[in-house]
């Protein structure tokens, strides 16, 4: 418990506030403008929502002082959990508000919104950016670098991932409009991104960490 | 070596310091710091990426890009290269300022001999190799699609030169971010809202065909109406403008960004060549905005009415005889293709010389202006054309084709023309049904024409759920062919063509009474039974 309270205390909360707050803005434009949009392009605005709220996550994990905490006796595992839950409980809320704003939008609009599945995407979307920082972390920390290696990589590969599932042809397409019938299918495999990230998450900060030579 | 800086970038003219080697140093740091962006992993991924998306449509001889219209094409490099390259530019920038800060030098820096704008001066030259980078891949890329055989239109080199300068823009508005805002988290979620801006003109009903041009306010003005390409003539694209808009944005972005921060507040020459290039940028902003957000002149949009009511005047005509095609000046390239197609129908029913001679007309919905088609397609003006074309001198058209290009649009035309063949009379102005035995002598001339057509019909067939229609120009002119009709054709694909050509051209008179039903056309082709449900209203004339 503790743990949480300190690490709580080391978090830079400003890129995860920054991204929230742009994430906001995207659907909450149309909202405020009573613009109608359909059902697809709501989704739309919602996905993008969710790649800067993800972005922001990759953030959470970085650590000016990460060279420092490598001897204290919580390990590396815990540190990454209860920041982890830090971001969860940022994000949740974020998200909750960002979920309010899209149900406006759909109610002016006259069309429903599948919310759990592009809640799903979102998730994997943000696990994704934060198991990419864990990872990078974990290559950079104990050689001496700095802590603050996560946030970049974490984003960068987030972006990857969106450009490249962008760039996928029509009958490979993980980013389907609502109607499609394929939007079960597409949604177990966002749900399973999103626990292969977790998995890579927790195997990313095992212990014991072999000093990597230069 | 100080000529080069003045002339690449002029807010960097101050560069001539009493020190005299602080030009050549940033000039050194400049290399540095090109060859860390280009080699850097994000802008590998991207030139990688962008490299794929343009060449796998190429080497597997796509349709978009076999039947490429330039003046669609050169546009459609502006996105890909600014996004996947400026993107990149964006954050690897962005990350070059902050790197003293991410590791904690900027107090050696401090006491470098390069002052802070200096080090930022370097920053935004290093783009400029990957601007020229982007630029050739943007050459390479059209000149390959201008190579394709069936390509038509003319090629804008000044749509092409969007691309490279938004790389450019991208690249300074990280320097920029990195100067205001020292988190890295700030480049990307700048990208993520530049991509947001630029697709908002691509929402229906947000662009305007002829109010004011909002949409050239975005670095890349999104104008996508690929589904109904206009002949060159037709477009109001001010990009000369824009490009002179972006480069005001540049000079702006780089002047802003040498000016923020600590340690640039030098009193003296340099900050007021610094605020004159401000204002320069300024005074060029909007002077280029005024120039490009106005609406399209008066003779565009004559013009465009024009091509879409009595479109005979200004087109080209071409005689292969029998035949007469006639097509907008851009699009005479496609002619050789209808006229394969035209022959491959046609020849299917009787000796070429025996047939009354067709006349084939392009039509494009050029009214609404470089607009997606999103609405219900309104009826063709089919007796405007017809009245139109006499008086111009042409024979009445008896096919009607679009300027886009695909497998369904071939499937489309194919159609067209065995429907001018089986039926005859002027083009439908709306979805006419193809009843009885009609429907399925034209779905099967249509579908042997071409194995693109064959696909053409199988991608209707996918993306409709009862009976397959299809549209000509933007119009909602064509035919709509039910399940039973569709069954019967996919039952005679089985039996080799020559087969049920000759069946065909025996019992041509019986096949064409307006009596036979499906079923009649079935037995007489031979197709067998049909099991698909029977629907009274088309089934028979």
């Amino acid at each position: 418990m503790p743990v949480l309270l300190v690490i709580r205390r080391t978090m830079d909360w400003r890129p995860l506030l920054l991204a929230a707050v742009v994430g906001t803005v995207i659907p909450a434009v149309p909202a405020m403008a009573h613009v109608h949009l359909g059902a697809a392009d709501l989704c739309l605005l919602l996905r993008l929502g969710g790649i800067c709220g993800a972005l922001g996550a990759a953030f959470a994990l970085d650590d000016a002082a990460a060279g420092a905490t490598t001897t204290v006796p919580v390990g590396r595992l815990w540190r990454t959990c209860a920041r982890v839950a830090w971001l969860t409980a940022g994000l949740g809320l974020w998200w909750l508000v960002m979920l309010l704003i899209a149900g406006w939008n759909a109610h002016v609009s006259g069309v429903r919104l599948p919310l759990g599945g592009l809640s799903v995407e979102a998730a994997a979307g943000a696990a994704i950016a934060v198991a990419a920082a864990v990872v990078a972390l974990r290559l950079r920390s104990p050689s001496g670098g700095p802590g603050l290696a996560g946030g970049v990589s974490g984003a960068a590969t987030l972006l990857g991932v969106v450009v490249a599932v962008s760039l996928l042809p029509a009958d490979l397409t993980l980013v389907v409009p609502p109607d499609s019938p394929r939007w079960p299918a597409v949604h177990l495999v966002w749900a399973g991104v999103l626990v292969a990230a977790l998995a890579v998450m927790v195997v990313a900060s095992a212990e014991p960490l072999r000093q990597r030579r230069r | 070596m100080n000529a080069t800086i003045t002339s690449v970038a002029p807010a960097t003219g101050d560069l001539v310091t009493p020190h005299g080697s602080a030009g050549g140093s940033t000039m050194a740091l400049a290399r540095v710091e090109a060859g860390r962006l280009l080699r850097h992993p994000l802008t590998v991924i991207a030139l990688f990426l962008l490299t794929v998306y343009w060449a796998y449509p190429l080497v597997t001889g796509a349709d978009s890009v076999h039947f490429a219209v330039l003046q669609n094409a050169d546009r459609a490099t502006q996105f890909p290269c600014a996004f996947l390259l400026g993107g990149a530019a964006m954050i690897v920038s962005n990350l070059a300022v902050l790197r003293s800060r991410r590791f904690g030098t900027d107090a050696v820096l401090d006491v470098a001999t390069l002052t802070r704008s200096h080090r930022t001066a370097a920053h935004l030259l290093a783009l400029v190799p990957l601007a020229v980078l982007a630029t050739a891949l943007v050459v390479a890329q059209i000149v390959a699609v201008a190579a394709q055989p069936a390509a038509v239109g003319r090629i804008n080199p000044a749509e092409l030169a969007v691309g490279p300068l938004c790389v450019i823009l991208l690249g300074c508005l990280g320097v920029l971010l990195g100067r205001l805002v020292p988190l890295p988290v700030v480049a990307p979620l700048a990208l993520v809202a530049f991509a947001v801006v630029t697709l908002i003109p691509a929402i229906p009903g947000i662009a305007s065909g002829s109010g004011p041009q909002w949409q050239w306010l975005f670095p890349v003005a999104y104008e996508d109406h690929n589904d109904n390409p206009l002949p060159a003539d037709l477009l109001s694209r001010p990009v000369a403008s824009h490009n002179f808009y972006l480069l005001a944005l540049i000079l702006l972005a780089a002047a802003v960004s040498l000016l923020a921060g600590r340690g640039s507040a030098q009193a003296g020459t340099a900050a007021v060549r610094r605020v004159t290039a401000i204002v320069a940028a300024v005074v060029l902003l909007g002077v280029s905005t005024a120039v490009q957000i106005a609406r399209p002149s008066a003779a565009v949009l004559d013009a465009r009415t024009r091509a879409a009511q009595s479109p005979a005047a200004g087109q080209v005509c071409r005689n292969t005889q029998p035949w007469t095609y006639c097509a907008y000046p851009d699009f005479t390239g496609r002619i050789p293709h209808w006229d394969r197609l035209v022959r491959a129908v046609v020849g299917q029913v009787a000796p070429v010389t025996s047939v009354r001679p067709l006349t084939v007309r392009q039509h494009v919905r050029a009214d609404q202006g470089p607009k997606p088609i999103t609405e219900v397609m309104p009826a063709a003006p089919v007796a405007g054309w017809l009245s139109d074309a006499a008086a111009a001198g042409y024979p009445p058209e008896d096919v009607t084709v679009g300027t886009a290009w695909s497998a369904e649009a071939e499937f489309a035309f194919a159609a067209s023309v065995a429907r001018a063949v089986i039926i005859g009379g002027p083009p439908p102005s709306r979805i006419d049904p193809a009843c009885g035995a009609r429907g399925v002598v034209i779905l099967w001339l249509a579908v042997q024409a071409s194995p693109r057509s064959a696909r053409g019909l199988a991608q209707l067939e996918s993306s409709s759920s009862a009976g397959v229609a299809f549209f000509t120009g933007g119009y909602g002119s064509g035919l709509v062919f039910d399940v039973r009709q569709l069954e019967a054709v996919r039952n005679l694909a089985r039996i080799p063509a020559a087969d049920v050509g000759a069946r065909m051209r025996q019992s041509l008179a019986a096949l064409t009474a307006p009596g036979a039903t499906t079923e009649d056309a079935a037995q007489l082709l031979g197709a067998g039974q049909l099991t698909a449900p029977s629907i009274d209203s088309v089934d028979r004339c």
